[in-house]
């Protein structure tokens, strides 16, 4: 999808969406964890594919990526990606160990990972649908940990076939006392986006120009 | 000494004292090809395996052929006519640069030899007219001295004769067709072709392969899981067309791959999340 097919205020409008989704992924995520959760304001741009993998520490850093797709009315993956101390960080408190703990993950740990992803992302995406009055459907998690650039190929593959750039909603966890450097991708393939930018027209019409 | 790091997509050419890297090859391919008698090489970071495959929209690109010999002017014509919706052509100096304003061509091929000087005083005037000329030099001298005045003078790339299809064709994907070095088809053509326009020989030419794994082992997605895969087999097919042989082979599984080649010894070495080692 290129840039300019986007006006700025149809941007605001899509990070609004992504400010809503993501306050309650941190509301949901602070009730499963029974912790104070925040999550910045994200930032909704986007980014030439070549420099993704800046975006989340470089191209070798080692990285926890959750991968699912989401389907419904609307076909899009996510991407939710940890520095692996960071993800160690999140398992401690998952687990309710002492911070610095978990050197290595055990299949338990991954399954709280994973437990972990299900309840942002599906929170996420439950009110994007609410938003747009559509169906969103998550699948199952998928892990793997190595280098970012590694991690992230396969979707940017995907989008390059037509694109060099990708929108890209970026926001940070934060849960209280650890500040957890989390990266939340969003993707939409550019039939869903011009989806969405549809019913944003319809449904908030003159405010979007 | 110097690191040329290749990008998702990109391809990169280097010479003796290079070391030429891909960081991070997940199911994308790392490409290297190298004459290791000439000590030159290039590397690939290839992302899909057929360019029929793009759905770029199609801009219409305009090309300027200044040549006094109208033999080599129809030669480069029939090997780019299918990349550019308009030709022209010139024969000398003040042709080339009143064609060069009308026509705002995107990629201008050039004669060493063009009247009444040579190709280093038209490329000056173009120069006049706008700074991204994208001039490409016809030579059929050898000299590196020679080659190198032009590069620093303005000159994208050199083309030694013979102006083969192969030499020809790399030059304009790699200044044209970016967007298209990704695709394996596209990608391992142009590597040859550059390493023949600095002076490798083709029989030379041997070849490494990098990548192409599957990194989320749980996911059973036959279009995910097939395109690490269908990358490395796109690469070898291609590779086996041009007749060139894979010396060695670090692909497939569920891992992550740094790909390092030294380009003086000719040792690749592969960095993943476990370690450094040489293959």
């Amino acid at each position: 999808m290129i840039n300019t097919q986007l006006t700025p205020s149809e941007l605001d409008a899509l990070s609004e969406m992504g400010n809503i989704g993501t306050g309650n992924a941190a509301t949901a995520l602070s009730k499963f964890i029974n912790k104070n959760v925040d999550m910045n304001i994200p930032q909704t741009k986007f980014v030439p594919l070549k420099d993704f993998s800046k975006l989340v520490g470089g191209p070798e850093k080692i990285i926890v990526g959750a991968y699912l797709q989401i389907s419904g009315d609307i076909d899009g993956e996510s991407l939710f990606i940890f520095p692996r101390e960071g993800a160690l960080e999140m398992i401690d408190i998952l687990m309710g160990r002492p911070p610095g703990t978990t050197k290595i993950v055990n299949d338990m740990d991954e399954s709280a990972f994973k437990e972990m992803t299900n309840v942002i992302t599906g929170s996420f995406l439950n009110s994007v649908a609410n938003m747009f009055d559509v169906k969103l459907v998550p699948s199952v998690p998928h892990i793997a940990t190595d280098m970012a650039q590694t991690v992230l190929d396969f979707i940017l593959i995907k989008v390059s076939r037509s694109a060099d750039s990708m929108l890209c909603v970026k926001t940070m966890i934060n849960v209280e006392g650890h500040h957890i450097d989390g990266e939340f991708l969003v993707l939409f393939d550019e039939k869903s986006l011009k989806k969405i930018l549809r019913t944003l027209h319809q449904k908030y019409g003159e405010a979007i120009r | 000494m110097s690191e040329i790091i290749v990008e998702m997509g990109g391809i990169e050419i280097g010479r003796e004292n290079d070391t030429l890297l891909s960081l991070g090859l997940g199911s994308c391919v790392g490409v290297i090809i190298y004459d290791p008698i000439k000590k030159i090489a290039g590397l690939a970071h290839v992302m899909l395996p057929n360019s029929q495959d793009h759905e770029f929209p199609v801009i219409e690109k305009k090309a300027l052929i200044a040549d006094r010999d109208i033999i080599t002017r129809r030669q480069i014509k029939d090997i780019i006519t299918h990349d550019f919706a308009v030709i022209l052509e010139s024969k000398e100096k003040d042709e080339t640069v009143s064609v060069y304003r009308q026509l705002k061509p995107h990629m201008s091929f050039i004669s060493a030899f063009l009247p009444p000087t040579n190709g280093l005083d038209a490329i000056h005037a173009l120069l006049n007219i706008d700074h991204d000329i994208n001039a490409i030099v016809l030579s059929p001298s050898t000299d590196p001295s020679t080659l190198s005045q032009y590069l620093s003078n303005g000159a994208r790339e050199v083309i030694l004769a013979p102006f083969t299809e192969l030499k020809i064709k790399s030059c304009v994907d790699y200044i044209i067709h970016k967007n298209l070095l990704k695709f394996a088809d596209r990608a391992v053509p142009t590597i040859i072709g550059k390493m023949m326009n600095s002076g490798a020989e083709k029989s030379n030419l041997m070849a490494k392969i990098v990548g192409g794994a599957h990194m989320f082992p749980t996911l059973m997605d036959e279009e995910i899981m097939n395109i690490g895969k269908q990358n490395i087999e796109a690469v070898k097919r291609i590779l086996h067309e041009f007749g060139i042989r894979v010396t060695s082979e670090e692909t497939g599984a569920n891992i992550g791959r740094t790909a390092i080649f030294e380009i003086n010894t000719g040792i690749l070495k592969i960095r993943t999340k476990d370690g450094t080692r040489i293959i």
